[in-house]
């Protein structure tokens, strides 16, 4: 939303695509921020904003079917239910999200008292049962379990804001219920930032947290009624059973399912945890390398509000340097096919890093010819397909085989 | 013009310059140890003598002083002169037999041991020392004393001098590396502080601040520079051959009207002596994470050998210790980027130095939190770094030794003392010392810490409108998330100007194209000297004449910097005196500069890809700077495939695809979880 809010104030028209019925994705579920923000009423102006916008077109329940085309000219058509739309655009924002792991280790979906932070949240929040009732109805004993879906075998990264999510909502337990225990067990506390205060706020108000190490992780056990959670403490360096009311998952970030698909779509790259793949870690960090395809928010990598909202800006900045121009001025030095020569062997397509060239087919003398197709506008001429081609069928304008063949010739003085 | 007859070949020379000047310039190469460009020519040593004949005369004269006059017959290389030289050399040899610079000239006379009685002296007497400062800096702090066999350079009466303003020319210049300041000066010489190298290493007072700087240009210092201080010197501007030097240049106040303002100020990083338990300050092997950063750089002190200051040995065990200036009690923030740094400099330094070395890093929580950061930690560990978690309270130096040592509770709460031969501070991230200025200046609230107050939903920017910001001005942040954010703060920017944008551009004309198809190709042929980047090496003349030789060639010439402002004007000019319809820059690397050549040909009406470049420099002057014959033949071979390509250039043109101004966005949420600060 971010990115659309921010493309439409600088002046473009936008099509907002959303698969789900409702805008806000999964921040509608958050009840409460660290800092003090209602997340609720700053996701209503946002909401607000983007409905109000008339430069973003909505498309709610949504799902893209085709994307053809390159930077400055896409054509992508998206399916409502059973009505098709097609539309033209010269940018995109990847901006799907992440899921959130759903765990199948201790015992959740097999005790009710087995929840996750999110579901926690739905609780304490302003109309939570919890927070309405007060001190009735609380737990005596909450035990926090993090990196439940993270850096583990399966998924080898920090899903980064789980240890501030558990923080948060440790701290608004002991606001709501002083006497409840709070037990935070953890691998390493990664509170970075200024969200490093509200760990030493939590240690402060009495939030135990115990290190527990990877390869001896805590068990959950039903106790009766309730809950047992058996760590061995690193600290203590002592097997530790504490008796559990609730058991708090802080569960993983995981990627998309679509993202596959999308990528597919796209022909960009996943990394082999199923985010999308930006153009360079460092200094490309929210665009790809295909040009005219930006990235954003959790579908690069687990992160905060704030983080994300930085994020969907700068992709707004990047998409503005191709939308500000009015054509966009194409390398001479590209390939070009001497239809001629070419029989379509097809050999310079696999070859090819930037997806540039089709192969097509066409009535020549009542015959079907076939022959290559390049993609101006996809095409870097880096000859990949000149070095493949057996029939002199393709060439680099500016390194053709005499050129080439001259400076050879010159160099080995013949 | 003088004309001279240098070894055979005839040479026009500019006049009022001496011998020395006029064979230097031909790129041949003359034995001297007592002359300097910017110093009245002296004599001295007498290893630059040379044979000159006028009319039927011969003599032997030194070089340096002999005046060029029109019709001299020189020659350097004569065995009259070298056996004269030799005996010069061993004469030199005798007197300091020690002498790095007397051993290599010898050595490649032949020599390597003199027959003369040896004397264990240091100074040829060469006079450079006293006539810099005399000459250049005005002080006199140091002349001759005492005559004949007892003549030496000292400071008056021999007692040490208080005019002596410590400039260092006198030891810059020595040839035999024995000035030292404190052995002439009352005043206590205080060296420069090379800031990007963190005052591991000093710095002269005109300098490029670091390589590959932007712009990549010189710059005088002037608390430090002699002339900006006593009027004096001016050396640099001698040696200057662009002749870019402008002592009067001055700091320049501009307004500037603007609709909007990006801070993006940066950091400072954490005074380690302020924990002066961990002996930053007070032990030399005690090091902050940029200083090591530094060390650990191609470009830093020690060329990116890991060598530990205190006495530049090799260390065996090195420890990073976590988290200093975060996480306590004065600043309860996490700098975010310490985890991470420290592993990739422990990294590099086993890449460096050998996976034998030893890192152990002392940390508290590993927060590798960022995409990809688990597995590069994970890369850390098998790659045999050490994490020990556990915040070290004090480090002490073993006496003698420089070693380290650190006591420290293991993961079985066991005390244990380790010994080190290094110790890395991770130091954390503080707001800029800049922060409170800027915040009374703009208008702007700060938070409790002094960074930047933000909030979630609006986080590049600040509580003024207009005033936006980036970087870790508003939290600790690594490079990605900086990057990000100031693309964020300049799209705010681009909303908020949106009805502006664009003004202030004036489109660029540029002549109709000649149409050159069906002409016989006229090649141009520019050799660059790189002032002497290029032609340091490589005999950019004779480069040239070959070019003239190769077929199209119409014209070939040199140029001391193509790629300056006023050599563009020079190639318009050339293409259209000559009619030339291809042209060929022998130079630098195209990845900088063809686009460079390509706008000035395209001026000059040509269609740029009529352009052709050969990459004598990279290519030819720095990879073979030992061996400058080859160096100038592959400069041949170089020019010789370009004018080969440059004679089947086609015009080609640039395709314009219009584009679609509007965007698609995949995916309405926001985020997903609530922990933000």
């Amino acid at each position: 939303m971010a990115a659309a809010i921010e493309l439409s104030g600088q002046g473009y028209d936008v099509y907002l695509i959303e698969k789900e019925k409702t805008l806000g994705g999964k921040l509608r579920r958050i009840q409460y921020l660290l800092s003090g923000e209602d997340p609720q009423v700053e996701l209503k102006k946002l909401i607000d904003s983007v409905k109000k916008e008339k430069k973003i077109q909505l498309y709610l329940s949504a799902t893209i079917e085709t994307i053809e085309g390159s930077i400055g000219n896409f054509k992508t058509t998206i399916k409502q239910k059973d009505k098709s739309t097609e539309f033209e655009h010269g940018v995109v924002v990847v901006a799907t999200g992440a899921q959130e792991y759903e765990p199948k280790e201790y015992l959740y979906g097999q005790h009710e008292n087995v929840v996750t932070q999110i579901e926690l949240e739905q609780r304490l929040g302003p109309k939570g049962d919890w927070a309405v009732s007060r001190n009735n109805g609380f737990p005596k004993n909450v035990v926090m379990i993090q990196c439940v879906g993270s850096r583990n075998e399966e998924r080898a990264y920090c899903s980064r804001i789980c240890c501030s999510e558990a923080v948060k909502n440790a701290l608004k337990i002991k606001e709501l219920s002083p006497t409840t225990n709070v037990y935070v067990l953890f691998r390493d506390v990664r509170t970075y930032g200024f969200r490093e205060s509200f760990y030493t706020k939590a240690r402060k108000n009495n939030v135990l947290f115990m290190r527990f190490d990877e390869d001896k992780k805590p068990e959950v056990f039903q106790n009766g009624n309730g809950l047992k959670v058996k760590t061995f403490d690193e600290t203590l360096k002592k097997d530790v059973e504490i008796p559990a009311d609730l058991v708090v998952l802080s569960t993983g970030v995981v990627a998309e399912e679509g993202n596959e698909s999308l990528a597919k779509l796209l022909k960009v790259p996943l990394n082999k945890d199923k985010f999308f793949l930006e153009a360079h870690m460092k200094l490309r960090p929210v665009e790809f390398a295909t040009e005219g395809v930006y990235l954003c928010g959790l579908a690069h990598s687990p992160k905060a509000i704030d983080e994300s909202i930085i994020q969907a800006q700068a992709t707004a900045s990047r998409a503005s340097t191709v939308l500000a121009k009015d054509s966009i001025e194409l390398e001479a030095t590209i390939s070009q096919v001497v239809d001629e020569s070419c029989d379509g062997c097809a050999y310079c397509i696999e070859p090819c890093p930037y997806q540039a060239i089709t192969l097509i087919e066409y009535m020549l003398k009542g015959d079907v010819k076939k022959t290559v197709e390049v993609n101006d506008s996809a095409c870097k001429g880096c000859g990949c397909c000149m070095a493949t081609c057996p029939k002199k069928g393709i060439f680099i304008k500016g390194f053709t085989l005499e050129q080439i063949g001259a400076q050879a010739n010159a160099a080995l003085g013949v | 013009m003088v004309k001279l007859t240098i070894n055979g070949n005839q040479g026009e020379f500019e006049e009022g310059k001496t011998l020395l000047e006029c064979i230097e310039s031909t790129g041949l190469q003359v034995p001297t140890l007592c002359h300097h460009k910017a110093l009245i020519p002296y004599g001295a040593c007498r290893l630059c003598l040379v044979e000159v004949t006028q009319g039927s005369k011969t003599t032997m004269q030194a070089s340096c002083t002999y005046p060029a006059s029109d019709g001299l017959v020189v020659q350097t290389d004569s065995e009259e002169i070298i056996k004269t030289r030799k005996v010069m050399l061993e004469l030199l040899l005798a007197r300091c037999p020690e002498i790095k610079s007397i051993q290599k000239i010898a050595e490649e006379f032949g020599i390597k041991e003199s027959r003369i009685k040896k004397k264990n002296d240091d100074c040829i007497l060469c006079g450079l020392c006293v006539r810099v400062c005399q000459e250049r800096m005005g002080i006199n702090a140091i002349s001759f004393s005492n005559r004949g066999s007892k003549r030496l350079v000292s400071p008056p009466f021999d007692m040490l001098s208080d005019v002596c303003q410590t400039c260092g020319a006198c030891a810059y210049v020595c040839p035999t590396e024995k000035i030292k300041l404190v052995d002439i000066s009352k005043n206590t010489a205080v060296p420069i502080r090379d800031e990007y190298n963190e005052g591991l290493i000093t710095r002269s007072a005109a300098y490029i601040s670091y390589p590959q700087a932007v712009p990549n240009k010189a710059a005088i210092d002037d608390r430090y520079c002699a002339h900006m201080l006593k009027d004096e010197c001016k050396i640099c501007q001698e040696f200057c051959e662009a002749d870019a030097i402008e002592y009067d240049q001055t700091e320049t106040k501009m307004k500037l009207n603007v609709g909007a303002v990006v801070l993006s100020p940066g950091l400072d990083l954490f005074d380690a002596k302020i924990k002066d338990e961990l002996g930053y300050g007070l032990y030399p092997n005690v090091v902050t994470s940029t200083e090591f950063e530094r060390i650990l750089s191609a470009t830093g002190p020690y060329l990116g050998h890991v060598l530990r200051p205190g006495d530049q040995k090799e260390p065996d065990r090195v420890a990073f210790i976590q988290c200093v200036g975060s996480r306590d009690c004065e600043r309860d923030y996490c700098s975010s980027v310490c985890c991470m740094y420290a592993t990739k400099e422990a990294i590099i330094a086993k890449e460096h130095a050998g996976k034998d070395l030893e890192c152990d890093i002392f940390f508290m929580d590993m927060r590798a939190y960022s995409k990809g950061f688990d597995e590069y930690y994970q890369q850390g560990k098998e790659l045999g770094i050490n994490y020990i978690r556990c915040r070290p309270p004090s480090i002490k130096e073993i006496p003698g030794t420089q070693n380290l040592l650190v006591e420290y509770l293991d993961e079985n709460n066991e005390k244990v003392s380790s010994e080190y031969d290094m110790i890395v501070l991770s130091v954390g991230i503080m707001p800029p010392g800049s922060a409170a200025e800027i915040s009374e200046k703009f208008g702007i609230e700060m938070n409790e810490f002094n960074f930047c107050k933000t909030t979630n939903f609006k986080p590049v920017e600040s509580t003024r409108e207009g005033v936006y910001v980036a970087g870790p001005f508003t939290e600790p942040k690594d490079i990605p998330e900086t990057i990000m954010q100031s693309s964020g703060a300049s799209s705010k920017v681009l909303t908020l100007l949106k009805d502006e944008k664009g003004t202030l551009i004036t489109e660029k004309e540029f002549p109709p194209e000649t149409d050159v198809l069906g002409q016989e190709p006229r090649i141009g042929v520019f050799v660059c000297h790189c002032g002497s980047n290029i032609a340091g090496v490589v005999n950019v003349p004779s480069v040239v004449e070959y070019a003239k030789t190769l077929p199209n060639v119409v014209y070939a010439g040199n140029n001391l910097y193509t790629c300056s402002n006023d050599t563009q004007e020079i190639i318009k000019d050339i293409i259209k005196e000559n009619d030339l319809n291809r042209v060929v820059v022998a130079s630098c690397t195209p990845r900088t500069h063809e686009p460079l050549f390509r706008n000035t040909i395209r001026e000059a009406g040509l269609n740029p890809y009529l352009f052709e470049m050969a990459n004598i420099r990279d290519q030819c002057s720095w990879v073979h700077m030992g061996e400058p014959e080859k160096a100038t033949v592959k400069s041949n071979d170089l020019v010789r495939m370009a004018v080969a390509k440059a004679r089947l250039l086609v015009p080609l043109q640039k395709k314009h695809v219009p584009i679609t101004k509007s965007a698609m966005v995949v995916g309405g949420g926001c985020c997903r979880h609530g922990s933000c600060h």
